[in-house]
């Protein structure tokens, strides 16, 4: 058994690494991306030489694994946030900047106003009268903050 | 030495562990709700996510596109006590994860009891014919209670619409005998005015042509009167022509001519061809006399000469 760790090459390492990366290809929720890179980085400081003994290939590979997982996190984290599937599922936020026509009074604060043909829980700072053309310039959560335009 | 070898191995499958429980990936259209020691912290957006292994954990995780919720068929009694059977879709959409998760137990078992509660509440204060044929009415009114009333576990409610309201069948019977005999009484009206509508065009007829005919016979009358009277004046003017005449001139010449006309009738009588008979009071006499009248017009004219 020891025999058989103390035998690891990086070329070990670099079957692993694909391996890894093809469990992942097969769905694996994203946690096995890391792990694989992690298994190449150990793969290339033991063909650099860094590393030796198994022991130590095995730590470098743990810490590297946890320190890989967060920089992939972080580098498809700022991807996420420019790619257009934010207002996907966001009724709320997809009425940002709708502008429409006031289909009932409404009294300043907390009221109800129909857009489309659903109704919104609306906030204003001053009170509106039907017909009035309003625009939603904010949202918090599901209320959505309106006012007059010109 | 060994107890560093398996600390190593130890540490490799720890590291694992961790990655596996820190690493989720959210895929579109969910969303995940992550909790610190059992309290909800954050909701987890579609896209790769990080969260503390051992210290957070997944709690629900939350269908985010908009769903459509079956609401059973259910009995309903109408205001004026007619039992009718209805059911209803309702579409609805979680816009708050952590308010969907947390605020309210079992969602769906909530919000299909909730439309039921809210059909019999609305449909139970209208009368059958008005159930009937309010549908649009109906549905904005479900759609503005169950709206409101879902608010506060973060559900948007998109749209309740009343799939079937079913009478019972002998109710639907009476309904459909209603409807024929209406159509019945309306033929029944049409037709019996129509007969009343021609016959007094009939009547309107037979009036116009009466008065048509009078008024003919009016115009001919005067007409006729105007030449009667026309007549009389153009005879009385030739008299008096006549009679001027005879005053200027001598009376006898009035004799010359009624002894012409005289004989001038006698030859037509004599020259007609469908009876040389004639039964007339014809005194010959006085031909010859107005002869002898001739005799004397000539003596007179001699001794004048």
């Amino acid at each position: 058994m020891l025999e058989l760790l103390q035998s690891i090459s990086y070329w070990h390492w670099v079957i692993l690494a694909l391996v890894l990366l093809g469990g992942e290809a097969l769905g694996a929720a994203g946690f096995l991306l890391g792990i694989s890179l992690s298994a190449l980085l150990v793969a290339g400081a033991m063909a650099l030489g860094l590393v030796q003994a198994w022991q130590f290939q095995f730590l470098l590979f743990a810490l590297l694994s946890v320190i890989a997982s967060v920089v992939v996190w972080k580098l498809f984290r700022k991807q996420n946030e420019a790619d257009e599937a934010g207002a996907i599922n966001d009724r709320a936020g997809q009425l940002v900047g709708r502008k429409f026509t006031l289909q009932q009074d409404l009294e300043s604060g907390e009221g109800r106003a129909q857009i489309g043909d659903t109704f919104w829980k609306v906030d204003t700072d001053e009170a509106l009268q039907q017909g009035c053309r309003v625009e939603v310039f904010a949202r918090d959560g599901m209320t959505l903050k309106i006012r007059k335009i010109a | 030495m060994f107890g560093f070898e398996i600390t190593a191995g130890v540490v490799v499958v720890l590291a694992l562990i961790f990655i596996f429980s820190g690493v989720k990936m959210v895929p579109q259209g969910y969303n995940w709700t992550a909790e610190r020691f059992g309290r909800y912290t954050k909701t987890l957006k579609p896209g790769l996510n990080l969260i503390i292994p051992f210290v957070d954990r997944i709690g629900a995780k939350l269908n985010m596109m908009e769903q459509v919720l079956d609401v059973p068929p259910q009995e309903v009694i109408s205001s004026d006590n007619a039992q009718v059977t209805t059911d209803a879709v309702c579409f609805y959409q979680v816009l708050d994860a952590s308010k969907a998760s947390y605020e309210v137990n079992d969602l769906y078992r909530a919000m299909q009891n909730l439309v039921m509660t809210n059909i019999r509440a609305v449909l139970g204060s209208m009368e059958l014919d008005e159930m009937l044929s309010n549908r649009d009415a109906i549905n904005s009114q479900l759609l503005n209670k169950v709206d409101e009333a879902t608010d506060p576990w973060g559900v948007k409610v998109t749209r309740v619409e009343i799939r079937d309201i079913s009478p019972p069948a002998d109710l639907v019977e009476a309904m459909a005998n209603q409807m024929k005999a209406e159509r019945e009484k309306r033929a029944a009206i049409l037709t019996a005015e129509g007969e009343r509508e021609a016959a007094i065009k009939v009547a309107e007829g037979e009036k116009q042509a009466a008065i048509l005919t009078a008024e003919g016979e009016k115009e001919a009358a005067f007409r006729e009167a105007e030449a009667r009277e026309r007549l009389a004046t153009a005879e009385a003017r030739a008299t008096k022509v006549v009679s001027e005449a005879i005053a200027q001139g001598n009376p006898q010449a009035l004799n010359y001519f009624v002894a012409q006309k005289y004989t001038e009738a006698l030859q037509n009588i004599g020259s007609a061809e469908n009876s040389k008979v004639v039964m007339m009071p014809l005194e010959a006499s006085s031909v010859i006399g107005s002869v002898a009248g001739i005799s004397e017009l000539l003596k007179q004219t001699k001794i004048g000469s």
